[in-house]
């Protein structure tokens, strides 16, 4: 194995943005257990961001609004600047049911889809990954390998009862990697998506409980995933691996 | 990086691993902490080398047994489970393809590569199966091809027989998944070593030039994805093909 594709070897930089939330936080957590050193971003959850960098060696937490493409720009440059390299970036910063910005907490239908909720949901989900790994490409061009990891949903890649906007914006990932692992697969990014089922905590505590109760009923082994199972996978995907690009891993228990 | 090993304790059986991707596997499961038996039908040598390469990490075991071989393939589960207490990870791996096109494949060929490669995986599965449905805990790992999941020209029985893979995976992680058992299948892409190695000059150019990373797979790189996928950290994926591939 080349040294400049296996980044195990040493301890690697990894950025997680949206770090602070139930699953970014795990995330960090298995990164940094691994020998990794974490940067990481934060909105609104300053005391888990205080928390982070007081748990992990070296750790670095910025606030983030991932909705601000320039912050975005400017917080990764920030990060290589001060890391001197990334070695994999990871995107957990998400808006999930009742998140679209309306207001609501629900399960919503498509008649409860505003305008502006479509807009806030895609704007988080998928317009953020879009120029966070832009911008990575463009800082890590020519400077080694980069391993990208998004957080999909099961929701974006099988047929599940789930808000259309939700669904739409975590299907977009899915479509978004493959072309990006072709174009920037030649400078040495590789990019994949984990795309989970419904999990123990996170998002998936707003699902109603009827909808609970189905997913149960379908998912082969029979219980909701657990959020260091999704970590596992991603920090797999973050620091060992070297060939597998443009694939969106599915989590969900056999559903 | 990782201070316990992955698969620390566990005993795993990997077919056809005398050379390639299964002896890759097998190394790499036994570096990980496996107790390794794995099955091999003629390369004497190459077994000999699988058996050396694990017995350097731990406990491995070599028996020479066809997948198409029922009783043998009994036998030897039987024989594990009392020797070794269970078998935990069953990854089926062997088999075989030519490179012919339709005109020239024969009724013999055709069966040939559908009875190694999807029968076999049967038959081992249901030997291995029930002890893990009795333990009520195990994983497999059946492997695949990206010629199962993408549109390629390869030959007609190997993609089938791929494609057959990936649909018994899926059936079988939804019938033993209550039981705690995952099922899930690894498809490759094209790699250095194995059924793809004896592919034309100009074939393997053209597909050079459609992987984003631009080179074949390593068997070893292959194998440590493995790994993660049958270890218990991995333990919500079930009914899955995950492709490696480098992005073709």
């Amino acid at each position: 194995m080349e040294a400049s594709e296996r980044m195990t070897v040493d301890a690697p930089s990894c950025i997680v943005i949206g770090g602070s939330g139930i699953v970014g936080r795990t995330v960090c957590r298995t990164l940094a257990s691994r020998g990794a050193r974490v940067g990481f971003t934060f909105l609104k959850n300053e005391a888990v961001a205080h928390e982070l960098t007081a748990a992990l060696p070296g750790a670095v937490a910025r606030r983030l609004d991932v909705r601000d493409v320039g912050a975005i720009d400017r917080t990764l440059g920030e990060f290589v600047e001060q890391f001197g390299r990334i070695d994999a970036l990871i995107n957990c910063a998400a808006v999930g049911f009742g998140g679209g910005g309306n207001g609501s907490n629900g399960h919503e239908k498509m008649a409860d889809v505003a305008e502006d909720a479509w807009d806030a949901m895609l704007s988080v989900n998928t317009k953020a990954s879009f120029f966070a790994v832009r911008q990575i490409a463009n800082l890590m061009r020519g400077r080694g390998a980069v391993n990208v990891v998004l957080l999909g949903s099961v929701d974006g890649v099988k047929p599940a009862p789930a808000p259309v906007h939700y669904a739409a914006s975590k299907a977009a990932l899915a479509g978004m990697i493959k072309a990006m692992a072709k174009e920037l697969g030649p400078q040495g990014v590789r990019i994949n998506s984990v795309a989970p089922g419904v999990l123990e905590g996170g998002l998936s505590r707003t699902l109603p409980e009827d909808l609970r109760r189905e997913y149960l009923k379908h998912c082969g082994l029979k219980r909701l995933g657990k959020i260091e199972e999704v970590a596992s996978l991603v920090a797999w995907l973050a620091t060992e691996n070297t060939f597998v690009t443009g694939q969106t891993v599915i989590l969900d228990g056999a559903l | 990086m990782t201070a316990t090993r992955l698969l620390e304790g566990k005993v795993a059986l990997v077919t056809g691993a005398s050379r390639g991707l299964g002896q890759s596997i097998a190394r790499v499961f036994a570096s990980e902490g496996a107790r390794v038996a794995f099955t091999y039908t003629r390369d004497e040598q190459g077994s000999r080398t699988t058996l050396e390469t694990c017995r350097k990490s731990g406990d491995a075991r070599a028996f020479q047994v066809s997948v198409l071989d029922a009783a043998g393939t009994e036998t030897m589960v039987a024989d594990l489970e009392q020797n070794w207490g269970s078998v935990d990870i069953l990854v089926n791996n062997a088999g075989i393809s030519q490179n012919m096109p339709l005109a020239l494949m024969e009724e013999e060929d055709w069966d040939r590569v559908m009875d190694i490669n999807v029968k076999g995986t049967f038959l081992t599965s249901k030997a291995v199966l029930r002890g893990m449905i009795r333990r009520k805990q195990g994983v497999v790992l059946n492997i695949g091809s990206l010629v199962a999941v993408r549109m390629l020209e390869a030959p007609i029985h190997y993609c089938a027989s791929k494609a057959a893979i990936k649909g018994l995976t899926e059936a079988l992680a939804k019938e033993v998944s209550r039981y705690g058992i995952r099922v899930n299948c690894l498809a490759p892409g094209l790699l250095e070593d194995g059924v793809g190695r004896n592919l034309p000059e100009h074939r393997l150019a053209d597909y050079l030039k459609h992987c984003a990373l631009g080179r074949v797979g390593r068997l070893e790189e292959v194998a440590r994805l493995a790994a993660f996928l049958v270890s218990d950290v991995n333990g919500y994926m079930s009914g899955e093909t995950v492709v490696i591939d480098g992005g073709v």
